[in-house]
């Protein structure tokens, strides 16, 4: 043990970060460095998105500029940018751009918030913990589709359990999904509650690399236990909180099963993101050429969304 | 670096010997472990009621002892085939997305070339396309290729993850150059290190991507639906839909399979808890570079 | 594959004017060489999922030039999903389910096929026949452009399903009119008891209660459409969500989701579910042994009774060659016959499509006398409007209900705000 604990608090080595440090000391003439055979190397994983990713992407910006008949090709028409025109002025889809916005950055926050608490909490022995791991992680291995419907019973406002437990414990209770207040926070419940226990795992890896010498040295300094995890603990998780941070974004933004099955969008808009908008008219409304225009959108709207995240971490981390 | 790896894993082993703590702090894990587990808690409870039970007032916290719903629901559909069918499919995917982000991330890691960053930021570009305006497409992609309903379908379009070669392209990125020069002087190819050096150190990367994609898999419920459907290639989530039905729901038939399907992976989870989370503890190096 | 695509652009014309004049199978299909059919459906579940592969097994022993290949899909958001995805890669099943809407889309976009030539060919159906199909079912059939495209499957209508040992606890009996649902709705409503429980339904998903709403519309003298346009906002529509929305207000009617009146009635607290009879196995499910569930017709307004068509037909893909095409006509037919529908009632809960099952079910009808109630309501129902725009125009009823019982908006605005927006989705 004792090995270990000396060994532990080795410096970190200068990490190279999420941008990638091009390594001084690489010699040009090191053929396991040679990129020779990166062709080659690359080409199984491009191969498939080239297939079913990008080649169908370049498609949907194709068919953002027509009047697009999914089921009839040849009765489609060229509208030229009319679809993006439609698109930034209808009230729909700026109202499916501040839901995204609710539900990707409460859930973003929520799941670096929780994970890491939750994280901090369970990481320890006993079989108490590693009970409560089990627990923690469990949702994250059932369907989405089988068990957010379950959590619409939970949301019932008559039978549901969150409502009884209100009810005895002589607090108001609500429609849950059908009130446009609470309709995207109860899917936001849900989701935290299935997905959580991915970022805690993260965390909990995390966790495991911090070293425990700088953590006891601030305890007999006789630091609370949250300047500790603030001053010792966060500085030395920053990169994994950031990756946390990126994995829940584009996770939540791409989310849709469970606003399909347990809203299908309303009430009112109220839980229509631009993924379920997406979804409406695609596939209910054979809006076939405006989708594609929401599609294009979503995915600047991801990149950019990235970047920021990516530029604010650099400037922190770096 | 690979000392350090090993060293991240013993302390991963270490945390056991946990410092000393409050009580409060029990009190919050048993509170969130109640939190979590009480939905799923209720599954089961609802599993065993009636199906006029099921809408009682105030709902019943205990289960009752009707287990005729597990009977019916396992009736169904074909669990066993399905079940199998699933783990093929995931399984599958899980290896040939290894195997494309072991070889990418190779080439995104430890490769120098002129365009390698470009490249980096394009397969992370790809990260981003909303999936949901693929499906068409790719049915028609997919139907080109005579690949529609039948497992191809459900692991190729799959088999490579950006998140995975981005994991091992930071994991290969922090391969200390002593590894690298030795290998050198054994003469080793790009491939056999990638196979005998590389890929065994960033092992615990190799589990969180298998995690990530396995549950990915696992979890997919349009895709199969659109893309298959004979019930001798489809998935679990085409049994538990049959609960759905159009003018009603069978809740306590849903709630039995849940149960059921969620079984046989909480046990495998249980089993290897230790190792996985020991892997992913040790996955922070592949995350901090 | 994108070229190719593009290039099978004029097939599908091609074989829809063909079509037109195709007018019936040469021979009998049992004699035709081995020709096999492929059927797209959501009957997935339960008795639904077991009756149709029983009678598709029966059909062909009984044709044994040809196999039925049942696709089936989970519901119906999927089945439809499926569909387009399908036709979009030119490789759709021989025939499938669809509603009335969706037909007139697949047929704007000539991706099915008029059936007209099948029904009066030679292996057709007789006019004596046809005259049995109950006349809303017969309606159905048609596009606005007055061609028979569909042929009718799986149809229902609504029923009211009700607890009578609470209705007569409180002295109360079953409404025959909306207004005296109202008035026992305030009788109904007492400590933790309510009369009814509905689902709004949303944009892109309509629910029960989208359906309840707009039959309450027409027996208040409204329409749905009028001269191929969407007629949301008429005075009686106003006053039927006027209607609604003080009931909601007293606490009469609450909003849920996932068949909230099954739900609520089951567990013995609402009086009232108004529901389709194809939901009749889930709410004796619901029920159990807990109270009395009875049966009755919906009740009728100033303009007289009104109920709405549910369910679907099925539509022939225009891609199916001749011989598959008179394979799929005679399966299609052969299940809408007397004796094939009667079994399918009887096992599903959906209603006969044609009188002449009624005799065949005399047995059963008295002992499941809702069948009889819900059977002869079909006189009353109104089928979808065939226009592809209605799926927007019912979303935005959806939409307004919400708006109206939900948000408690004036209900003359909410719905001037789904007519105006129903209107704008029409070209």
């Amino acid at each position: 043990m004792s090995t270990v604990v000396q060994a532990a608090p080795a410096p970190p080595r200068a990490a190279p970060s999420w941008s990638s440090q091009r390594r001084a000391r690489s010699r040009p003439a090191s053929f396991i460095r040679s990129g020779r055979y990166a062709p080659v190397y690359l080409a199984p994983a491009l191969l498939i998105f080239l297939v079913f990713i990008v080649g169908p992407s370049i498609f949907v910006l194709f068919i953002s500029f027509f009047d697009w008949n999914l089921l009839n090709a040849s009765m489609s028409h060229f509208v030229g940018g009319a679809n993006y025109v439609d698109l930034v002025s209808s009230s729909q889809f700026w109202q499916a751009v501040v839901v995204s916005v609710y539900f990707v950055g409460v859930t973003v926050t929520a799941s670096v918030f929780f994970g890491l608490g939750i994280a901090l909490l369970l990481s320890g022995a006993g079989l108490l913990r590693r009970v409560v791991r089990l627990a923690v992680l469990t949702p994250y291995f059932t369907p989405v589709v089988a068990t957010s419907i379950v959590w619409i019973w939970i949301f019932n406002p008559q039978f549901g359990l969150l409502d009884s437990v209100l009810h005895i414990a002589g607090l108001p209770t609500e429609n849950w999904l059908e009130s446009a207040t609470w309709a995207l926070p109860a899917v936001i419940a849900y989701t935290l509650w299935h997905n959580l226990g991915f970022t805690v795992i993260i965390f909990l890896a995390g966790l495991a690399t911090v070293s425990q010498e700088l953590r006891e040295a601030a305890r007999c300094d006789g630091a609370g236990r949250l300047r500790e995890v603030w001053h010792v603990v966060l500085p030395q998780l920053s990169q994994v909180t950031l990756f946390v941070a990126v994995i829940t974004t584009i996770d939540s933004l791409k989310a849709f099963t469970q606003f399909y099955t347990m809203t299908q969008g309303g009430p009112l808009g109220h839980t229509t993101t631009l993924g379920y908008l997406l979804y409406e008219d695609n596939f209910v409304f054979y809006k076939t050429g405006p989708s594609a225009a929401i599609a294009v959108v979503l995915f600047v709207v991801i990149v950019a969304f990235t970047l920021v995240q990516l530029r604010l971490a650099r400037r922190r981390g770096t | 670096m690979a000392a350090r790896l090993a060293v991240a894993l013993r302390v991963g082993a270490r945390w056991r010997r946990a410092l000393p703590r409050r009580p409060g702090s029990t009190l919050a894990v048993v509170l969130i472990g109640a939190l979590f587990a009480f939905p799923f808690y209720w599954v089961i409870t609802t599993s065993f009621d009636t199906s006029s039970e099921v809408y009682s007032f105030p709902p019943r916290f205990f289960p009752g002892g009707d287990a005729g719903n597990y009977a019916r629901a396992w009736g169904e559909a074909p669990w066993v085939h399905y079940f199998l069918n699933t783990v093929l499919i995931a399984g599958c995917t899980v290896v040939l997305v290894l195997a494309t982000s072991l070889l990418a991330g190779f080439a995104l890691g430890v490769m120098r070339y002129r365009g390698r960053e470009i490249c980096f930021v394009l397969v992370l570009m790809i990260l981003m396309v909303p999936q949901v305006v693929l499906i068409i497409p790719d049915y028609i992609v997919l139907d080109d290729i005579h690949w529609l309903n039948t497992y191809w379908a459900q692991i190729v379009p799959w088999g490579a993850s950006v998140f995975g070669i981005f994991l091992l392209r930071q994991f290969f990125q922090s391969l200390p150059e002593e590894l690298i020069e030795a290998a050198e002087l054994d003469g080793a190819s790009q491939l056999r290190f990638l196979w005998k050096v590389a890929a065994p150190l960033a092992w615990p990367a190799i589990i969180t991507i298998g995690l990530y994609v396995f549950i990915g898999s696992w979890d997919s419920f349009l895709w199969p639906f659109i893309m298959t459907s004979s019930a001798s290639v489809q998935p679990i989530e085409v049994g538990l839909a049959t609960f759905l039905g159009t003018n009603g729901t069978d809740w306590t038939g849903l709630s039995a399979a849940v149960v059921f399907t969620s079984l046989p992976v909480m046990v495998v989870f249980m089993l290897s808890q230790r190792r996985l989370v020991e892997g992913a503890f040790a996955g922070t190096g592949a995350v901090k570079g | 594959m994108r070229a190719r695509r593009l290039s099978l652009a004029g097939i599908p014309t091609a074989v829809a004017t063909l079509a037109t004049f195709v007018v019936a199978p040469a021979a009998p299909a049992a004699a035709a060489a081995k020709v096999s059919i492929s059927f797209m459906e959501a009957m997935s579940s339960g008795t639904q999922k077991t009756a149709l592969s029983a009678l598709t097994s029966e059909f062909e022993k009984a044709n044994p030039g040809i196999t039925v290949q049942l696709v089936a899909e989970p519901d119906y958001g999927t089945l439809l999903q499926k569909e387009e995805a399908a036709v979009a890669a030119g490789n759709p099943p021989t025939m499938g389910q669809a509603y009335e809407n969706w037909a007139a889309t697949f047929a704007a976009s000539k991706a099915i096929v008029p059936l007209g030539g099948y029904v009066s060919g030679k292996h057709g159906v007789s006019g004596a026949a046809q005259k049995q199909i109950w006349p809303s079912v017969w309606k159905d059939l048609y596009l606005p452009d007055g061609k028979i495209w569909m042929w009718p499957f799986n149809k229902s209508d609504y029923v009211v399903y009700y607890n009578s040992d609470m209705l007569a606890k409180n002295h109360v009996s079953v409404p025959t009119t909306w207004a005296q649902w109202v008035a026992d709705g305030a009788k109904l409503t007492t400590g933790a008891d309510w009369a009814e429980s509905i689902d709004t339904g949303t944009l892109s998903a309509p629910a029960n209660g989208t359906y309840v709403y707009l039959s309450m519309v027409r027996a208040y003298g409204g329409t749905w459409t009028n001269n191929q346009k969407p007629t949301l906002d008429t005075p009686a529509a106003v006053s039927a969500l006027s209607m609604l929305q003080s009931m909601v207000k007293k606490g009469y009617v609450k909003i849920g989701t996932n068949y909230p009146g099954q739900t609520a009635l089951g567990a013995g607290r609402s009086a009232f579910d108004i529901s389709t009879v194809a939901g009749y196995p889930y709410v004796v499910d619901a029920v159990g042994k807990k109270f009395t569930l009875e049966v009755a017709a919906v009740p009728s307004g100033p303009a007289g009774q009104a109920n709405a068509l549910e369910g679907t037909n099925v539509v022939m893909f225009s891609k199916a060659t001749r011989a598959e095409r008179s394979a799929a006509w005679s399966f299609m037919k052969w299940l809408s016959e007397p004796k094939q529908t009667a079994y399918w009632a009887e096992e599903t809960g959906y209603l006969p499509v044609t009188k002449a099952a009624l005799p065949l079910m005399a047995g059963y009808d008295a002992t499941h006398p809702y069948q009889k109630i819900a059977a002869e309501e079909l006189q009353y129902a109104t089928p979808s409007p065939p226009f592809s725009w209605w799926t927007e125009a019912v979303g935005q009823v959806g939409t307004a209900l919400q708006a109206a019982l939900v948000n408690g908006e004036a209900p003359a605005q909410a719905l001037a705000a789904a007519q105006q927006k129903a209107m704008a989705a029409l070209h």
